[in-house]
């Protein structure tokens, strides 16, 4: 009787929770409403084109030709595929590790060795400069840095302080060039985040430390790395993310060459398209490409758990990880 | 270890923060430095542990100066008012971390943090993150994790500060205790008077940055030198009033335009270099008051409040404009509006400069 009295009790909670449910989120949907319209237009719409595009034989005619899965089948057998995937892992890798880590660097050179404010402010602005720049002026001043004449600024810098003859560096080092230059760019996102957070690292843990009788480097090691570890993760799967599928500096500064050397997985996509205007075979690179980002997003949120890198983007989560822990404890328990 | 301040210095900008800081404090003795918040306490402690330089004077440790001596170079302890336990360290490793940076081996380590977790009890703790432990523990730990390396100079600020009301009394009984124990120098740094009286041997206080004095708590409750040492040690704060001095033959009289209160003989002596008619601060404080019947000496007052303090009650007794605390007992049957005789304790006057505010029995 009791458990029947209790079990009619559950139900209604649980109904009345789904009701609760529904009305936040018709309460939030004013909120919501326009990322999710944009969110369609922008996200779904196009994909949801692509995929249909990339089934047809669509080219410079632009017709709507079915042709099911050739275009993957294609792409599975072309023989430049295995010289875009290895260049777009080389350029994800690398240039993620300026990324992080040159941009973690700078955080601390900015935020724990500069103690005056009004330095670090400087040398904060001339790292975030590039990110201002329009790209296109961006990869211009690249351009005109490493211009293959005697000219160019690096050139005559070296010829005329060590005697080094003109080379053409973008020819000789294309993806050198194009992860040196992403990656700069990429580090002043670090460095931002990366400073905020040991900005917000509570003083008395330094000055704990400190007396204790911690170097710079047993601070850095033992006090900084440990309260930016969701920064630093979270800051990794982002800049994965966005460098599988971006193209644009590489486009303006090599167009994937010299011969598909710094030709990555986007960037051959795009050329497909808009170069071959092999539309339908282009959409098809991009698929797998999508594809591939949906699952990496995927697992990185599962190993890492979703919770957590919302949760712990911030210092102050540092407690909430205990506190999971201590939770996992009870259930083995 | 004995730690001398001679005419130090800090500022901030423009803004002095420590102003002129002359302070002894004797080999295994526990000083606490008493005062406002925003006084300069904090900076006088980040000094001593070498994290602040002072801009001028010097700190000698064992008549050792060690302005430029780096903090982990001092051999000091230190706990902080947020613990600073490390979140990501378990309880055992956040201890172990001055050891490990001394590069102690690994047995040696293990050793000193069972011994030191054994006297604060936590050894049950030690896998746990500080997280995982309630605020006392935490405060524990980070007691532990700053005594673990046996330091000369045991630093405290505001300690307690973060604990509810009865663990924070019994943890000053305990820190006294251990500190009685451990033999090491400790200069505490609190806010609140109660816990200065109770733990130190001496109390350094401090307001706007200048130390006002040092003293055993008995000798700063009962012989302030000046107003702001009689209104911040002793709950509740002493009472104030404003009064004309005047000395006729060998008496003083304390007059306004409500009361009179003369003085007998031998207290007015304490206090004769005075002129005729010059105004005065008149403090005593609300233990040495009590509510009795209408007599000569006492001052006639309205009640204003009766506030209940469990043991006693506290009578809040509007003097003209002013208003006085009297301490009364439990039995005491007044109730707002009453008009009412409050008697003096004679012996336990204050009488101040009204202009500096310096005890006139000390500026003689
Ligand atoms: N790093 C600093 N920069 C500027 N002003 C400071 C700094 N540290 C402390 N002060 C100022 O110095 C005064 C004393 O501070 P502090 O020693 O922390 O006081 P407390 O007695 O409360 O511990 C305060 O007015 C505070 O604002
Ligand atoms: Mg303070």
């Amino acid at each position: 009787m009791r458990q029947l009295e209790m079990e009619i009790c559950e139900n209604v909670t649980s109904k009345k929770a789904s009701m609760e449910g529904l009305r936040k989120f018709l309460g939030a949907l004013p909120f919501l409403g326009p990322f999710l319209f944009l969110i369609i237009l922008f996200y779904l719409v196009p994909v949801t084109l692509t995929f249909v595009m990339s089934l047809t034989s669509m080219d410079y005619v632009l017709e709507w030709k079915f042709v099911g899965l050739e275009n993957y089948l294609r792409f599975f057998q072309d023989s430049g595929v295995k010289t875009v995937v290895l260049n777009t892992v080389k350029y994800v890798f690398f240039t993620l590790i300026i990324n992080v880590g040159f941009g973690f660097l700078l955080a601390i050179a900015t935020s724990y060795f500069i103690r005056n404010e009004n330095i670090r402010l400087l040398f904060q602005t001339i790292w975030m400069l590039p990110r201002m720049t329009p790209p296109v002026v961006y990869a211009l001043l690249w351009l005109w840095f490493l211009d293959p004449t005697e000219a160019g600024m690096l050139n005559s810098f070296l010829g005329k302080l060590f005697g080094i003859p003109a080379q053409n560096w973008i020819l000789n080092n294309p993806m050198k060039v194009v992860i040196i230059a992403n990656g700069l760019i990429g580090a002043s996102l670090g460095m931002v985040v990366f400073s905020a957070a040991i900005k917000s690292i509570p003083v008395d843990y330094f000055r704990a430390a400190n007396v204790d009788g911690a170097s710079d480097w047993q601070i850095i090691r033992y006090v900084i790395i440990p309260f930016l570890k969701w920064p630093i993760m979270f800051m990794t799967i982002w800049q994965t993310l966005s460098l599988i599928t971006s193209y644009e500096y590489i486009l303006l500064i090599t167009d994937g060459g010299p011969l598909n050397k710094s030709e990555v997985w986007s960037l051959f996509s795009y050329h497909k398209a808009f170069s071959n205007y092999e539309f339908g075979y282009g959409a098809a690179i991009s698929m797998v490409l999508v594809l591939i980002a949906v699952l990496i997003a995927i697992l990185m949120l599962k190993v890492f758990g979703y919770d957590a890198i919302m949760r712990r983007g911030n210092v102050d989560g540092m407690r909430g990880e205990a506190g999971d822990e201590s939770n996992k404890n009870h259930v083995a328990v | 270890m004995e730690v001398v301040m001679r005419d130090v210095v800090k500022r901030f900008g423009n803004f002095t923060a420590v102003d002129n800081l002359n302070l002894t404090i004797k080999d295994g003795e526990f000083v606490a430095l008493l005062g406002p918040s925003g006084c300069g306490k904090t900076t006088t402690l980040l000094m001593l542990a070498g994290l602040y330089k002072p801009d001028s004077g010097e700190i000698l440790f064992d008549d050792k100066i060690v302005n430029d001596v780096l903090p982990k170079d001092r051999n000091i302890g230190m706990c902080f008012q947020s613990y600073a336990l490390y979140p990501h360290m378990t309880v055992e490793e956040n201890i172990a971390f001055p050891l490990k940076l001394k590069k102690l081996p690994k047995k040696e380590i293990e050793r000193k943090v069972k011994e030191i977790a054994g006297k604060f009890q936590i050894e049950h703790l030690l896998k746990r993150y500080p997280g995982q432990i309630s605020g006392g523990q935490q405060q524990r730990v980070a007691l532990a994790r700053a005594l673990v390396k046996e330091p000369n100079l045991l630093l405290l600020d505001e300690p307690l500060s973060n604990l509810d009301a009865s663990l924070r009394i019994s943890m000053r009984a305990e820190i006294k205790k251990l500190q009685k124990e451990l033999g090491i120098t400790t200069v505490f740094v609190t806010h609140d008077q109660a816990e200065a009286l109770s733990m130190s041997d001496r109390i350094a206080i401090m307001n706007k940055g200048k130390l006002q004095d040092i003293g055993t708590p008995e000798d700063l409750y009962m012989r302030p030198k000046n107003m702001f040492i009689a209104g911040f040690i002793g709950n509740p704060p002493m009472n104030f009033l404003e009064v004309g001095f005047n000395v006729e033959g060998d008496k003083i009289i304390l007059r306004r335009n409500d009361f009179e209160i003369t003085l007998p003989k031998e207290i007015s002596a304490n206090y004769m270099k005075k002129q005729n008619d010059e105004r005065v601060i008149l403090g005593i404080r609300p233990e040495h008051l009590s509510i009795g019947n209408e007599a000569p000496n006492t001052i006639k007052g309205e009640i204003f409040v009766v506030e209940h303090l469990g043991k006693d009650k506290l009578v809040d007794v509007k003097v003209g404009n002013d208003r006085i605390k009297v301490l009364t007992g439990q039995d005491f049957e007044g109730k707002m509006g009453d008009m009412v005789n409050v008697h003096l304790d004679l012996k336990n006057i204050h009488l101040f400069d009204a202009d500096d505010g310096n005890s006139m029995k000390w500026a003689a």
